[in-house]
């Protein structure tokens, strides 16, 4: 039997659109993650989440909102690094280590000595900063690319 | 001529029917996934779509609820019908899981796969024990009311009555000796009443460090403080049963009804997934059946 050539191109055409979106999906994620302006969060080599800009956003105000009913405080400041590490799903882990966009940017700390002062911080141009925020607000990392929670 | 203008009617005909089938399709199933369980699905908040568990299951697909032979090292899987993982709301789902063994907390994991890494995975979340279980043991896992869905109204208080849910189980092989057998032994003059129950009416949850201490005295069992507490101690726990527990029979009936629910309806991209090669294979034998009566003319 003879297959209609329009049959063929018809099935191309939705195998490439269907291709084209994970390509672009891929691509997106590759240059976001690039330019620093999505975050993967990697425990045991694998990638456990993304976050960006607007996430930290989000989560910030999600502490905040948290903190109000458990403590009463009305703090509006940046979200804590460990606030954020656990809406990831980050767990049993022993160290953080923190990426910065500058590959000399490394910060690296034992989870147990995780302070809530270490707080992440959305940038203008779309990066998020990760700040000290009791020791004179020290910028700790000037872009974050990468967080990765080793065991 | 005309056969080539039946043909184009024909194809933006078909190119039409997948458009408004997909359409109704993701609107109407919409409803059933993200959204919420429309109106088949139970009763919840007024205003806001419910959140039913769907499944617990372990990993071999043994269903939890009343089992009996559970082991000791096991990764309970939770289904529910709606996004329960998203970021936002994690840390507030995640303290909604508890597991007890009588009376006293089991340190456990409440783990999920992000849906920004595995978006097929955003109604599941995994629950697996820090420590061992206790063979031939009775537990139980509490879900709170308080579990939100990522609609951000959704919360499983509205299809339990605020209640949460219990489910419960019982571990694989025998119950250690000691256990079984309640060995208390009384000092020489003491009255024959070890323990007082009114005592630990008062006690709740997390008490039990405090009634093991004051029971240390008069009993030979020794139990380590933070410990398990085995049903050695029954004599103390009796009746110490938390509120949360009150709706406990009514809320485990209602878990076939939302399992109910999942067998009735398929998630959504399975439904897209077929309804798409449905309808691809429809346009492929449209495309012979045009062709062969083409030929034919």
């Amino acid at each position: 039997m003879k297959i209609d050539k329009r049959i063929v191109l018809g099935l191309i055409f939705i195998v490439v659109i269907v291709g084209s979106a994970f390509l672009l999906e891929h691509t997106v994620k590759v240059q976001g993650s690039n330019s620093a302006r999505i975050i993967p969060v990697i425990q045991n080599n694998e990638t456990i989440a993304f976050v960006d800009a607007g996430v930290i956003e989000q989560l910030r105000e999600q502490e905040h909102a948290m903190r109000e009913v458990s403590e009463g405080s009305d703090n509006t400041g940046e979200v804590s690094l460990e606030f954020v590490l656990g809406s990831v799903g980050g767990f049993d882990y022993r160290y953080i280590e923190v990426k910065g966009l500058d590959d000399s940017e490394t910060w690296r700390l034992e989870q147990s000595k995780l302070d809530p002062a270490i707080v992440l911080s959305s940038n203008m141009s779309g990066t998020v900063a990760m700040i000290n925020s009791e020791d004179g607000r020290q910028i700790l990392i000037k872009a974050i690319k990468e967080i990765h929670l080793i065991k | 001529m005309l056969g080539r203008k039946k043909y184009w009617f024909i194809i933006m005909g078909t190119i039409l029917l997948f458009t408004l089938l997909l359409g109704s399709a993701t609107s109407a199933l919409g409803s059933t996934s993200e959204g919420g369980g429309g109106a088949e699905a139970s009763s919840g908040t007024s205003g806001s779509k419910p959140l039913n568990l769907v499944s617990i299951q372990l990993d071999d697909g043994t269903d939890v609820q009343n089992a009996g032979n559970i082991p000791l090292i096991p990764q309970f899987t939770l289904e529910f019908d709606k996004n329960v993982v998203y970021m936002i709301n994690w840390e507030n789902n995640r303290s909604c899981f508890h597991l007890y063994e009588n009376d006293s907390e089991v340190a456990i994991n409440v783990t999920k796969i992000d849906d920004t890494v595995d978006f097929t995975k955003r109604h599941y979340i995994y629950v697996q024990p820090i420590e061992p279980l206790l063979p031939g043991t009775d537990y139980s896992l509490y879900i709170a009311p308080e579990l939100i869905a990522k609609n951000g109204n959704s919360t499983l208080g509205g299809t339990t009555d605020n209640q949460g849910i219990w489910i419960k189980f019982t571990t694989a092989g025998q119950k250690p000796a000691a256990a079984e057998e309640p060995f208390i032994s009384k000092e020489p003059g003491q009255e024959d009443n070890p323990v007082s129950t009114e005592d630990s009416s008062e006690n709740e949850l997390g008490n039990t460090e405090t009634l093991n201490t004051a029971q240390n005295s008069s009993v030979n069992t020794i139990v380590q403080a933070g410990e398990p507490v085995s049903d050695t101690d029954a004599v103390i726990e009796q009746e110490e049963i938390p509120e949360a527990r009150v709706g406990e029979e009514k809320v485990i009936e209602e878990i076939p009804a939302a399992e109910e629910q999942q067998t009735s309806s398929m998630s959504r991209e399975k439904y897209l997934a077929v309804l798409s090669v449905v309808l691809i294979a429809g346009w492929v034998t449209v495309e012979f059946y045009l062709k062969r009566k083409g030929k034919k003319n």
